[in-house]
């Protein structure tokens, strides 16, 4: 009886949070255009319409390379910044540890404003490449502090250890150093992918109207009315990002990831 | 030479970090004091035009609306996320496990997605209002949005899973020890929760409201897709002059301030933090 | 040969010393142990031993290579580490092969060699096992063998042992000063922990206050401590104040009691040391009086022995008797108190 008010909450937050993805993956699977839920006529024809419009891959794939290429400029940043904090107590690196972080801190929109008037300055508007940097850089506060979580759970004996076994700093880096944070870096980069992939206000900002990512395409079709391609990437959406979460969790402690202090023993 | 060499490697980092971050709100600044010329973008000067209009009632107004809607959302979020939260820390590591999963997702979903959902959720067709008229609760179907609720609902749906992963780690680290002495005084687990976990969590929960408020500020699709016009925030304000309205300068001068806002805020959740902390 | 000389060695971080003024010659061969209570500056000599830390002041030899500047990764030492620093994403094998494997050591002949120490510290067939299947012992086992895999010019353990149950330390102790007397490899120990000091070392090198207070056979150490801060490490001791009476020979509470190669040095009182063990007592005579005659304070029954405090004169003093002066002393009891040949010992301080 102790437990039940624990199952209410959890069941409400739990119908807080799944409604509208729920109602999103009903829609998806409308025979008609019509948006009615329940779904009627039930049938994946959306999803098969949606493999032969360009309107709409176009988009997916901008977004999937941008992700894909953001989260790696994310991490090229973040590895050596993490490294040096956790190393060498790095002043330097403190400071580009804590420039570093601001921006995910920040309301997004005013780094977006920020990349804007950066880019129209230089007179290089509106590029693929713009958003890529803009991400990345926008983004690199996620596998820095994944990373330098990930370092902190090294001993620092180990270090010590490698280096009295004859590895120079460098050897001991790929040998000791990189295969234990391997589980951060990866999640790092996969919190940096998924984040990127949802990003909307930045990437509008930076080249809304020359690159358009999935969900610029998807606010884009909203003004003009509902159609069903929308629910379906959605979903897809969804479950990339689910997919990749779970990944996460499966390789790297989850808990201890977002804060817990002591993660029980496996 | 070693010594320098072994600086190399942060070469990398501080060329990108200084190009593409410092240097976009370097100019953003400059630009911010620049001359707007009407029709085009701007020119070099200085002048504090841009910062003056910030008294005008049209600015004033969507401010206090900016600050009225972040604050409901972020307070309806935090006290959601409490109980939430505190359950969550106490439940299984498997259980916490899936929650996490769930709550990463919601919270990495975009927020057009998310404005999206809650659009057909309060939607007259196939939203909410149906499911009420199926069980005679209202006579017919009607459209919840565009309007205040909608929004502040939406707005609360995207903080939440942020006001959890805030509180999430300062939870998870609280001494259960004083929950059990307070139960071997004879406080029930209610009571326990209100006389003794959420007083020494009172720090916590200041700073993470403070940051799920600079978090709402920051909201952009979904005052635009669920709310009307009038409802629209400050960040909506910049995108529109920046964009559509060709006022460079001035829209700079308001992300500036709403930057200004925030480092106030972020440092005020620091110094809460630290004191109160460690 | 001297396997390892440390030459003026200071470390200071900041405005504090954390080591001052360290000489020291090691034998090569031997094994010694750095021993002193936590702070005194002995894991900080290791690590500058093993070139972990950089000294502020003084050279390092090791053999008769002078390697002050010489980066920890290139003085061919070998180290046990405290936490043992076993890398977890690497099993038994790799662990112990690592050293061999950065080396560029083929994988025949680093297979080789893992079999070879794995039996030297009795773990044969132990290759392919997680860190995490083991148990405490083993993972010692496995530190050493890993430490030991590129046979190493130095031998360095810092407080190996310290997280092990008493009865398995004591075996271990043991185990280790057996591998090391048939590799013959210079081993320095940090310990804070006399008895093993004591079990193990050839020398001891007591620590204490930022620098070395005493070098020497362990006995040594224990029979003649330099000063009061050895004599107290070192275990019970009764610190005692005495009158010179003459050359060889000192007035206690107002007793002449010999003390051979004892020279006056300035007048005054002297300290002299003395074991609980080296405390003799026998029952006063009846008509007995004053000098040498102390009371019984307290007895306190150890089973194989018994602990006796006297009261001589004001002064408070420990005996260990055997168990069957039991019969003979009682609580309140006068008795005579004398020292065993060569148990008093003079202090510097």
């Amino acid at each position: 009886m102790r437990r039940l008010p624990a199952l209410l909450i959890f069941t409400l937050v739990g119908a807080f949070l799944l409604a509208p993805l729920v109602i999103v993956a009903g829609v998806s699977l409308n025979g008609q255009k019509r948006l009615v839920f329940p779904p009627r006529e039930v049938s994946l024809g959306w999803y098969g319409e949606l493999a032969t419009s360009p309107a709409w891959l176009l988009p997916i794939g901008h977004s999937l390379l941008i992700a894909f290429l953001s989260a790696l400029v994310a991490v090229s940043i973040a590895l050596p910044v993490a490294y040096y904090v956790w190393r060498f107590h790095s002043r330097w690196a403190r400071a580009l540890y804590g420039l570093g972080i601001s921006p995910f801190i920040l309301p997004p929109v005013i780094c977006g404003l920020g990349f804007l008037i950066f880019w129209a300055s230089v007179g290089h508007f509106g590029r693929f490449e713009n958003v890529v940097l803009g991400h990345g850089v926008f983004l690199v506060a996620l596998p820095l502090t994944t990373l330098l979580l990930g370092f902190e759970g090294i001993g620092r004996e180990s270090m010590d250890a490698a280096e009295t076994m004859g590895a120079s700093e460098w050897v001991a880096f790929h040998t000791v150093v990189l295969p234990l944070a391997l589980p951060y870096l990866i999640s790092g980069y996969a919190f940096a992918f998924v984040l990127s992939l949802n990003e909307y206000i930045i990437a509008y900002m930076i080249a809304g109207f020359t690159v358009e990512t999935l969900p610029i395409k998807i606010f884009n079709s909203l003004r003009y009315g509902y159609t069903p391609i929308m629910a379906v990437v959605s979903v897809l959406f969804l479950l990339i990002s689910v997919a990749i979460l779970a990944l996460v969790a499966r390789v790297s402690d989850l808990t201890r990831l977002m804060g817990a202090l002591e993660p029980e023993r496996k | 030479m070693e010594r320098t060499l072994r600086w190399v490697p942060l070469v990398w980092p501080t060329m990108l970090l200084g190009i593409f971050f410092a240097v976009p709100f370097a100019i953003m600044v400059a630009v911010s004091l620049f001359h707007r010329q009407p029709g085009g973008f701007f020119e070099p000067g200085f002048e504090l035009t841009h910062y003056r209009r910030f008294i005008t009632p049209f600015f004033l107004e969507r401010l206090g609306v900016t600050i009225g809607i972040a604050a409901a959302a972020a307070g309806a979020a935090l006290a959601i996320a409490v109980p939430f939260t505190y359950l969550l820390t106490r439940a299984r590591r498997r259980t916490q496990v899936a929650w996490l999963i769930v709550i990463l997702s919601v919270l990495s979903l975009s927020e057009v997605i998310v404005g999206f959902g809650w659009s057909v959720l309060l939607s007259r067709t196939a939203g909410i209002s149906n499911l009420l008229v199926a069980l005679g609760l209202l006579e017919q179907p009607r459209p919840w949005y565009p309007s205040l609720y909608g929004m502040v609902t939406g707005l609360v749906y995207v903080t939440l899973p942020y006001a959890v992963l805030l509180l999430y780690p300062r939870f998870s680290r609280f001494d259960r020890q004083l929950l059990e002495a307070a139960e071997t005084m004879g406080a029930s687990a209610p009571r326990r929760f209100v006389t003794v976990f959420l007083p020494v969590m009172r720090p916590a929960l200041i700073a993470a409201l403070i940051m799920m408020f600079v978090f709402v500020l920051g909201a952009y699709v979904i005052p635009q897709v669920l709310g009307r016009s009038q409802h629209w925030t400050l960040a909506v304000l910049i995108t529109d002059q920046a964009l559509f309205q060709s006022n460079i300068p001035f829209a700079a001068a308001m992300a500036i301030f709403l930057l200004a806002v925030s480092l106030v805020l972020v440092w005020l959740v620091v110094r809460l933090t630290r004191r109160r902390g460690a | 040969m001297t396997g390892l000389a440390l030459e003026g060695i200071g470390k200071r971080f900041g405005e504090i010393t954390a080591l001052a003024d360290v000489d020291l010659a090691i034998p090569d061969g031997s094994f010694v142990c750095f021993l002193g209570p936590s702070g005194c500056g002995k894991t900080t000599l290791l690590r500058i031993v093993a070139g972990l830390e950089q000294p502020t002041a003084g050279r390092v030899l090791i053999g008769d290579e002078d390697v002050t500047g010489v980066p920890t990764s290139r003085r061919g030492v070998g180290m046990v580490f405290q936490s043992l620093a076993l890398f977890p994403h690497l099993d038994v094998g790799e662990n112990i092969a690592y050293s061999l494997r950065i080396r560029g050591v083929p994988k025949p002949e680093r297979d080789a060699r893992v079999e070879e120490l794995l039996e030297l510290v009795r773990l044969s067939g132990y290759q392919g096992r997680h860190i995490s299947q083991l148990s405490g012992g083993q993972r010692q086992r496995v530190a050493i063998a890993r430490a030991l895999a590129t046979q190493p010019r130095l031998f360095l353990l810092d407080e190996p042992l310290s997280a092990l149950d008493a009865k398995l330390r004591e075996e271990m102790q043991v185990e280790l000063r057996l591998l090391q007397q048939r590799l013959g490899v210079t081993t320095i120990m940090v310990t804070h922990d006399r008895r093993e000091a004591m079990t193990i070392a050839d020398f001891v090198v007591v620590m204490g206050d930022q620098r070395v207070q005493q070098v020497g056979a362990p006995l040594e150490i224990y029979r003649r401590p330099r000063n009061r801060f050895v004599a107290d490490f070192m275990g019970d001791c009764n610190l005692l104040e005495a009158e010179p009476a003459g050359e060889g020979a000192v007035l206690l509470a107002g007793a002449r009691y010999p003390l051979p190669g004892f020279v006056e040095a300035n007048g005054g009182t002297v300290t002299v040391s003395v074991r609980p063990e080296g405390v003799l007592l026998a029952p006063a005579g009846m008509g007995e009086d004053g000098r040498g005659i102390g009371t019984v304070t307290f007895l306190k029954d150890l089973g194989d022995t018994l602990e006796a405090y006297i009261e001589l004169d004001g002064a408070a003093i420990m005996a260990l008797a055997p168990q069957e002066a039991r019969a003979r002393l009682a609580q309140g009891d006068r008795v005579r108190v004398s020292f065993a040949p060569d148990a008093l010992h003079a202090l510097e301080d």
